[in-house]
């Protein structure tokens, strides 16, 4: 049988279904985990994350339209942000300002590029991201994945702070330029 | 800031590195800046391509027991299809059915009409025979929802920015159902639909709440309909057919 989309779900999540949370588990878990995990290092604080980040989404589905996004783009926000929460606690960080979750943004517009990587592949991404300067890739890599901010970024490497948004700004853009190249092609690579 | 240097925060932002004063200066100008949403919505993608480049970690065998244990504990209004859970040993939706939605509806149904008997023993068998209909209601539509192929979506503007819903068609029953949340409540609010065929003829027809949500059952395929939208009426009224409109459904972007 064909699977069906994140819509259905998404719907039942949002009447309060335990099932649909259930099943959004059992399709986004794993990729919840690995994200958890590759930032925090460490089973007990990716299982913290990653059961906070499905109980806000339990609490918080009647707000979330796919209008706004993808499920998995929502889910894997939203576990990002509590990975980067543990991961500042248990290092004794003062807790920070996080952007707004998904559901409360203006409503994103949608444009081919967003709807092709839907299917974007972690395989591609990571050569394209071989391919842009090592100083930008790795500011990226230390605010995405170490949860630090601009500022920190900035002190931790003793740069500008108009140097780390720099790199940030253009080596984001340089990937999606890198992206948009390959033309966003292969299948997905779900971890 | 000058607006280049407030949109040059965008690629901080989807990666969740600004500190707290550029997120506040950049959400406050995103409020009001289509090109900065924009911007926001082609950069998020890469935000998500990054949670793609990790190894694959499984997650530890009780975390998903724990996470439904945590959500079961948590107060959150519940509702028959809450109610309805078989435990289920795949998921859901690789099930040719997506659960015994006839055998759990007409379960959960005699539970809940066993409680509502019980509780509100006093009602008449007026309001019990609603609450019945209401809830046989609800489970056609999560029916629907459960079998259907043509989904439309919509957010409310206006006065009903904060409504959104969905219209699902199934092919198979040739049935439709519309879910909208969100709509302003109120005990004497009645909301209805409108719809407009393609000759011309126009039809109302009242949706029903559970608990924040209006429902309506359709029959036939929506796409054939030349408009669709909900008229409001306060004051527990129907509100006549020529009512505005507080929104429309967009047919056309199914």
């Amino acid at each position: 049988m064909e699977e069906l989309t994140d819509e259905v779900p998404l719907q039942l999540l949002h009447l309060g279904n335990e099932d649909a949370l259930g099943a959004l588990y059992d399709r986004y878990g794993k990729p919840a985990y690995s994200l958890a995990y590759r930032m925090l290092g460490d089973v007990q604080a990716a299982e913290d994350a990653v059961q906070e980040a499905f109980i806000n989404i339990w609490r918080r589905s009647g707000s979330f339209s796919t209008t706004r996004g993808t499920a998995r783009t929502w889910i894997m926000a939203v576990v990002h942000h509590r990975a980067i929460d543990v991961g500042r606690k248990r290092r004794g960080i003062v807790p920070r300002e996080l952007p707004l979750e998904l559901e409360r943004l203006p409503e994103a517009l949608s444009d081919t590029w967003l709807e092709a990587s839907n299917t974007l592949d972690g395989e591609l991404l990571r050569r394209c991201l071989a391919m842009i300067p090592k100083e930008q890739r790795e500011t990226i890599e230390l605010a995405y994945f170490e949860g630090y901010t601009q500022r920190e970024i900035s002190e931790l490497k003793d740069i500008p702070l108009g140097t780390v948004k720099g790199r940030i700004r253009i080596g984001m853009a340089k990937l999606r330029g890198l992206l948009q190249e390959t033309g966003l092609g292969g299948s997905t690579d779900e971890p | 800031m000058s607006h280049d240097e407030i949109a040059g925060l965008a690629a901080g932002y989807v990666i969740s590195a600004l500190d707290a004063d550029d997120l506040k200066l950049f959400e406050a100008h995103l409020a009001s800046c289509p090109e900065c949403i924009a911007s926001v919505a082609e950069l998020r993608p890469l935000a998500d391509g990054l949670s793609r480049m990790t190894e694959a970690s499984d997650p530890p065998a009780g975390l998903r027991a724990r996470i439904m244990a945590s959500a079961r504990s948590e107060p959150r209004v519940s509702t028959p299809a809450a109610q309805a859970k078989p435990e289920n040993k795949s998921p859901w939706w690789r099930r040719p059915v997506l659960w015994p939605l006839p055998v759990g509806a007409v379960i959960t149904a005699l539970v809940v009409v066993v409680v509502v008997v019980s509780v509100w023993g006093s009602q008449n068998d007026d309001g019990l025979a609603s609450a019945q209909r209401r809830l046989s209601l609800t489970y056609d539509g999560l029916e629907i929802m459960g079998q259907a192929d043509h989904w439309w979506r919509f957010n409310g503007t206006g006065d009903v920015s904060a409504a959104a819903g969905s219209l699902a068609y199934a092919t198979d029953t040739g049935t439709a159902c519309l879910l909208v949340w969100g709509l302003p409540a109120g005990e004497d609010a009645v909301y209805q639909a409108r719809l407009t065929e393609s000759d011309g003829t126009v039809s109302v027809h009242k949706m029903w709440r559970y608990d924040n949500e209006m429902w309506l059952i359709l029959e036939g395929d929506p796409g054939r309909l030349k408009k669709l939208d909900i008229i409001l009426s306060v004051g527990g009224e129907s509100p006549p057919a020529g009512s505005p409109a507080i929104f429309e459904v967009p047919l056309t972007s199914s």
